[in-house]
């Protein structure tokens, strides 16, 4: 005990002289700083602390001078200072600093900057590769604008900064890849009794980016105001932007930029406002070019307010009130011009590590054209990284309507979406309903409903749609989308175009000509969609050379993936064939997923006092085969020369008789297209010539005017090299291959002829 | 005269259209190229009147038809826009089809073979019927299932076809069906081909006109089907023809004037269908009145051997003589198949009685003959008859009077004439057509000197003519009464094809004669007459002139002068 005693006592001993030791030495560099802060210390530090860095100064110094008990007066000036280390190598040819200090407790507190000038030459700093990012603290961002007293010295001491001078001539940033980014900067305050500043800065990185600063600034009664103007180019776009800015209680920054990106003008004003609680931003006179360049996109009073958290600083509520104004210089566009209200709210909350903003928003327009309303929100979620997860709860209504299709027809007049005939002369209302359903997952499911009332010119197009839009992907980026519709033709009747008893105009371009498209790439579809499409009243089809509207009752189901499927029925009506009363039961076109044909299944029955015939029309509507059958059962060749000429075979005569061969080989071997069918039933049928290796016909059909006509396909080969050619009723040219006894030779004997037979 | 202006109406009325220009009301105004529309172009492009539909049309869709019918015409680059109201439609220039090449056509299909095609509208129905020309090529090459696609380029006025010829196939056995109502096998009578021949679909179609000729139908064709690219079947169908056939007609040329023919042809008669025609023909030089009976009298239904007796008179009257001959000769009649050609043979007796009223020879001759003849026939000869360009037929004839039966002495005549056809360079349509035909006849006479006597004008060589040296007038060779013994003709002719859109082809001629007053000689004088003429394909049949100049070389004193000759004929053909 009386060792550790002694022990404890000579530990005590010794710690009160060491603790008087280092009083004394303080209290010795307090009295002469100089003594340790000077030069030779100051590179010996260097020397032995960062032996990497090389240092070196043309003049050095460094003094100090008492100011009252607690404070000092410091001035270090050096000239041409130049620093080379690991990827740092900088000159600064001065750097002035004369400022005063106190001990405040146990730390040093600058009470006083007179003077500080940093002349800097060329500094280059080469950065490294990767640099790792912290994440940030929050994934929401403190928008909180301090007030500007918080962050200055208390106005005695601002009153005293002297000349402040901050320069660098060239700061070189060398990347490990790409053009090294230079800087130049300089910020002055001429001194004492001037409380401007004035910064010039400029930023450039090869040709693709430069950047000018020019302003200046005032800071009076702890307020600072600021003016000047941000110009430059970056990545092909091209930004000036004069800018005015108060900051005191809060920060207030007004903008009008001017913003080219690859000939797309971005004008307008933005004002900005910003304290310690809420933000603000509006937008007047904006000008947004859109995809097209003589489309505009103007934002009339736009108004973006936040409220700020209060301990965090993010934006928890925030509402936007906006009018955006679309319009265009397109001559061909039929739309001039577009106004939408957008009204949208949002607060955004904190989870644990992710972010969700619940959203609010409706979207109005009333044109002449059309009516638009289109009301939605939901929570959308992010992760820390702002990265969006997904939506829950989303809601989404949108109603659009053409009140007058008149109105639509008038403003797309020649225009290239002109409505054509014969729809140009319907009048009526389009609607479209489209309304978002409890969705799963990232799926979206839209009942999409169009409505169409229309009419006019002896026509009506209404119609009832109903579809099931399900939209996969779409936050993620890669939107699918499926949709399922059930269309209703309530009521349609249209008029085809008009024909006469000649042979129908190509009504298509022929695709032989002209370079032949590639195929189109086989890329990922993204919208599959089929469709169901069925006829409530009968779908009438009125054509000039028919009496009667032909009605067609529609059952089709259409695909993306396949070819239309179902059937187009042509419903019992009464018709002309070959000017005889006759009537159809039905014609039914049975399209099929795996085919391209359209097989046709028809009846059409002729009755007269004889003999019932039935006209069965079979095969393929591209080559429909005519089947005829009687009761009492009669020959197809008596049929025909019933249907075609109202006689008996043995009444007919020549020509008629060989007409009717013609006419039933040609119906039987589907020679004629259904068109043409319809085109020689409308009429009656002088003669009728039909070559079925070629598969070519003439057909002679009398108008009414007693004139004849003739339609025919390719003849040409029959014609050549006939041996009897009929030019008329009993008359034809006949050529022989004559035998001349006497004279050896064969000769052609050529006649024109009457001929009978019996 | 009225056969002349009935044919004169035939040639030059306008075929019947409704084709007009658009009116100016209609707001479209075409510039570069004044051009026709139809009437329902017209009511697509100005809309319909009274239609409330399809009254007006919109400034789109009138471009958009515009554009459609402008292609119809070859104007596929057109530039259209609007002037005010009207919308003006600058043509441009009218595409040229500049060249035509095939991918995937055998080797013996030449694409350069085709013929007006370059330089002509690059239309639709240019393309169409090139299409078909290219199908029709296969069919004749023995592909009877080829399909084809046309593609073109308006630039460049390209047309490039791309063919898939099929399995080639050959002819054989085929099915009838339709009004047949005669066993096939008389049908099989006038097939052109032979079993397991090459496919060839000229060959069907010249069976269909052999079978039309006959007047047994009204209409006969064969018909393919194909499945795959492959012939399934080949199927023959009619429709059948009342058995009896009364024509009348007419013709003319300027050798023997106007033509008259009337004619009843009774068709079908026994099992075997058999045929009786009858057939009256005029002409200021000739009257033949003649009816003949085909007795088919095998068993086999297929064999075209008949027995044929004619009865008939014929009355010539021309320059050099006027003779009526009247005859009866029951003849045996044959015909056999080739693959290439049709042998055709006819044997027996001739009973013949000529009065001569003014000519050399005995005024009355009774004869009873041997009357033999063999005549071979390309079928391409025999298949573009009617518009002549390849193939060749020859005939050798032989008629032998037997001395002591009505005649005095035995006497006979032989001779031996064709025609051969060139497409030169084989183009379709042909560019040119070389044309070869010659007769070279004698008699052979007992050395009595009294056999000649016997020999009636009408059996005697008189040459001159449309059909044999054109320099010289109908039979005005020798410029003696008495008629050649013995007769050499050679004739040349080289005539365009198609040249031109009007079916006009010129000809140039040389013929060469010579003639022998003895039989088995030939005298010293030679008789050429070049020439030319021209040659119009109408609807009704075609139309020859022909100027020659007849020139005698080594002239004796009957022989005439010579000078030019014209010819117009209707039908008749080199």
């Amino acid at each position: 005990m009386h060792v550790l005693a002694k022990l404890l006592k000579l530990t005590a001993w010794l710690a009160s002289f060491l603790l008087a030791v280092v009083a004394l030495t303080l209290l010795a560099i307090w009295w002469k700083p100089e003594r340790l802060l000077n030069e030779r210390n100051v590179s010996w530090a260097i020397s032995r602390f960062a032996p990497h860095w090389k240092v070196e100064w043309e003049k050095f110094h460094w003094s100090f001078s008492p100011r009252g008990a607690l404070g000092k007066d410091t001035a270090l000036l050096l000239h041409d200072l130049c620093v080379r280390g690991p990827g740092v190598d900088a000159c600064l040819p001065e750097l002035a600093l004369d400022l005063g200090f106190s001990i405040d407790g146990f730390s040093p507190r600058v009470t006083e900057l007179r003077n500080l000038v940093v002349r800097a030459g060329k500094v280059r700093i080469e950065t490294g590769g990767d640099t790792a990012q912290e994440p940030p603290s929050s994934p929401l961002p403190d928008l909180r604008v301090p007030r500007l007293g918080s962050l200055l010295p208390p106005q005695e001491s601002l009153s005293k900064l002297g000349v402040l001078e901050l320069s660098v001539e060239e700061l070189e940033l060398a990347p490990p890849d790409g053009p090294p980014l230079r800087a130049a900067a300089r910020l002055v305050k001429p001194g004492r009794e001037e409380p401007r500043f004035a910064l010039v800065a400029s930023l450039r990185q090869g040709k693709a980016l430069a950047w000018k600063l020019d302003a200046s600034a005032t800071l009076e009664n702890r307020q600072l105001e600021a003016s000047g103007l941000v110009s430059g180019r970056a990545s092909g776009l091209r930004l000036r932007a004069p800018f005015s800015a108060d900051w005191g209680e809060e920060l207030r920054l007004r903008l009008e930029p001017r913003l080219d990106t690859g000939g797309k003008r971005y004008r307008g004003k933005l004002a900005l406002s910003a304290s310690d609680s809420a933000l603000g931003l509006e937008a007047t006179s904006l000008r947004l070019p859109l995809s097209w360049r003589s489309h505009r996109l103007a934002a009339n009073g736009c108004a973006l307010t936040a409220r700020l958290h209060e301990e965090k600083g993010y934006p928890e509520h925030s509402e936007l009130h906006c009018s955006l104004h679309v319009s265009t210089t397109a001559k061909s566009a039929p739309v001039k011009e577009a106004t939408v209200a957008l009204e949208a709210s949002t607060e955004l909350g904190l989870g644990g590590n992710s972010v969700h903003a619940d959203l609010d928003f409706t979207a109005r327009s009333s044109q002449r054209l059309f009516r638009a309303k289109v009301e939605g929100g939901g929570r959308l979620n992010f992760d820390h990284a702002w990265r969006f997860t997904g939506v829950t709860r989303p809601r989404l209504t949108a109603d659009a309507s053409i009140p007058r299709f008149s109105a639509v027809r008038g403003l797309l007049a020649g225009s290239p979406w002109a409505v054509p005939a014969p729809f140009h002369v319907l009048e009526g209302e389009i609607a479209l309903a489209a309304r978002l359903e409890a969705s799963e997952g990232d799926l979206l499911p839209f009942r999409v409903s169009l409505r169409t009332n229309l009419t006019g010119g002896g026509q009506s197009v209404v119609t009832e749609t109903s579809a099931l839009v399900q939209a996969r992907g779409v936050f993620a980026g890669k939107p699918a989308f499926d949709v399922e519709a059930e269309a209703k033709l309530s009521d349609v009747a249209l008029e085809a175009p008009p024909l006469r008893l000649e042979s129908p105009p190509q009504a298509t371009l022929d695709k032989r000509f002209g370079p032949r498209a590639p195929p189109a790439p086989k890329g990922e579809n993204n919208v599959r969609w089929r469709a169901h499409v069925t006829s409530g009243k009968p779908v009438r089809i009125r054509a000039s050379l028919l009496p009667e509207p032909l009605p067609f009752a529609v059952d089709l189901r259409l695909a993306h993936d396949h070819r239309p499927a179902g059937t187009v029925t042509l419903l019992p009506v009464p018709v002309e064939i070959f000017k005889k009363r006759a009537r159809v039961e039905k014609v039914v076109f049975t399209l099929r997923e795996s085919s391209e044909a359209v097989e046709l299944d028809g009846l059409l029955i002729y009755r007269n006092p004889e003999a019932l015939v039935r006209i069965l029309l079979l095969g393929q509507a591209s080559e429909p085969r005519v089947v005829l059958q009687s009761e009492p059962p009669l020959s197809e060749s008596q049929i025909v020369s019933l249907l075609l000429f109202n006689k008996s075979v043995q009444e007919l005569n020549e020509e008629e008789a060989s007409s009717s061969a013609s006419m039933g080989q040609a119906l039987s071997d589907g020679a004629f297209g259904l068109f043409t069918l319809m085109f020689l039933s409308s009429t009656p049928i002088e003669s009728v010539g039909y070559d079925p290796v070629s598969d070519s016909y003439s057909v002679r059909v009398r108008l009414g005017d007693r004139t004849t006509v003739s339609v025919a396909s390719d003849f040409q080969g029959e014609r050549q090299y006939a041996i009897r050619r009929r030019i008329g009723k009993r008359w034809a040219v006949t050529s022989e291959l004559q035998r001349e006894e006497d004279e050896g030779s064969s000769s052609l004997l050529t006649l024109l002829e009457w001929f009978n037979r019996f | 005269m009225p056969f002349l202006a009935l044919l004169a109406l035939f040639l030059l009325a306008p075929s019947p259209s409704s084709a007009a220009q658009l009116q100016p009301e209609c707001g479209i105004r075409l510039e570069g190229a004044e051009l026709d529309f139809s009437g329902t172009e017209e009511d697509w492009l100005c809309g319909k009147e009274g239609s409330r539909a399809w009254g007006t049309i919109p400034l789109n869709q009138k471009r958009y038809f515009l554009r459609r019918f402008l292609q119809e015409r070859g104007y596929h680059e057109p530039e259209l826009s609007l002037e005010g109201d009207t919308l003006v439609a600058r043509t441009g220039p009218q595409a040229e089809a500049k060249s035509f090449s095939v991918e995937g056509a055998p080797p013996a299909l030449d694409p350069g073979k085709r013929r007006r095609l370059l330089g002509r509208a690059l239309t639709p129905a240019l393309l169409s019927e090139t299409e078909s020309w290219l199908g029709r090529e296969l069919q004749e090459l023995g592909y009877p299932c080829p399909e084809a696609e046309l593609s073109a380029q308006p630039g460049s006025g390209a047309i490039l076809g791309k063919v898939a010829a099929g399995e080639p196939a050959t002819l054989g056995p085929i099915a009838s069906e339709g009004g047949v109502d005669l066993p096939h096998q008389i049908l099989d009578r006038y097939t052109a081909f032979v079993d397991a021949q090459a496919f060839d679909i000229r060959l069907l179609e010249l069976s269909a006109r052999r079978i039309l000729a006959q007047d047994l139908y009204l209409s006969t064709y064969y018909d393919l089907s194909c499945e795959a690219g492959k012939l399934a079947r080949i199927t023959r169908r009619f429709v059948p023809a009342p058995p009896r056939l009364i024509t009348a007609g007419v013709g003319f040329d300027t050798e023997r004037g106007p033509l008259v023919r009337a004619r009843y042809r009774r068709v079908r008669i026994g099992h075997a269908a058999n045929i009786w025609e009858n057939m009256l023909l005029a002409t200021l030089r000739e009257q033949t009145l003649e009816t003949r009976f085909h007795w088919f009298f095998r068993e086999d239904l297929a064999s075209p051997m008949r027995l044929s007796p004619s009865l008939g008179f014929e009355r010539e009257d021309e320059e050099r003589f006027e003779a009526t001959t009247y005859r009866f000769s029951p003849l045996f009649m044959n015909e056999w198949e080739k693959p290439s050609l049709q042998l055709a043979g006819e044997l027996g007796p001739s009973f013949e009685r000529t009065v001569t009223q003014r000519g050399p020879g005995e005024r009355i001759v009774d004869s009873m003959r041997l009357v033999g003849r063999l005549r071979a026939t390309s079928h391409l000869f025999e298949y573009y008859a009617t518009s002549p360009r390849e193939g060749w037929t020859a005939a050798l004839d032989g008629s032998s009077r037997i001395g002591g039966f009505l005649s005095k002495e035995s006497a006979s005549r032989i001779q031996l004439s064709y025609d051969l056809l060139w497409n030169l360079g084989g183009f379709d349509p042909p560019w040119l057509v070389f044309g070869w035909r010659g007769l070279a006849g004698t008699f052979l006479l007992p050395g009595t000197g009294t056999a000649e006597a016997e020999v009636p004008p009408t059996d005697r060589f008189y040459l001159g003519g449309d059909a044999d040296i054109r320099g010289f007038g109908r039979k005005e060779l020798p410029g003696a009464e008495r008629g050649f013994l013995t007769a050499l003709y050679q004739g040349f002719e080289l005539r365009a094809g198609e040249w031109w859109d009007v079916p006009l082809q010129p000809l140039v001629f040389l013929d060469l004669a010579k003639g022998g007053t003895k039989a088995g000689q030939l005298d010293r004088s030679l008789y050429l007459a070049p020439g030319i003429g021209l040659r119009y394909e109408s609807f009704i049949g075609s139309l020859r002139a022909t100027l020659g100049r007849g020139i005698v070389r080594n002239r004796r004193a009957a022989d005439p002068e010579g000078g030019l000759q014209f010819f117009l004929s209707l039908g008749r053909e080199f």
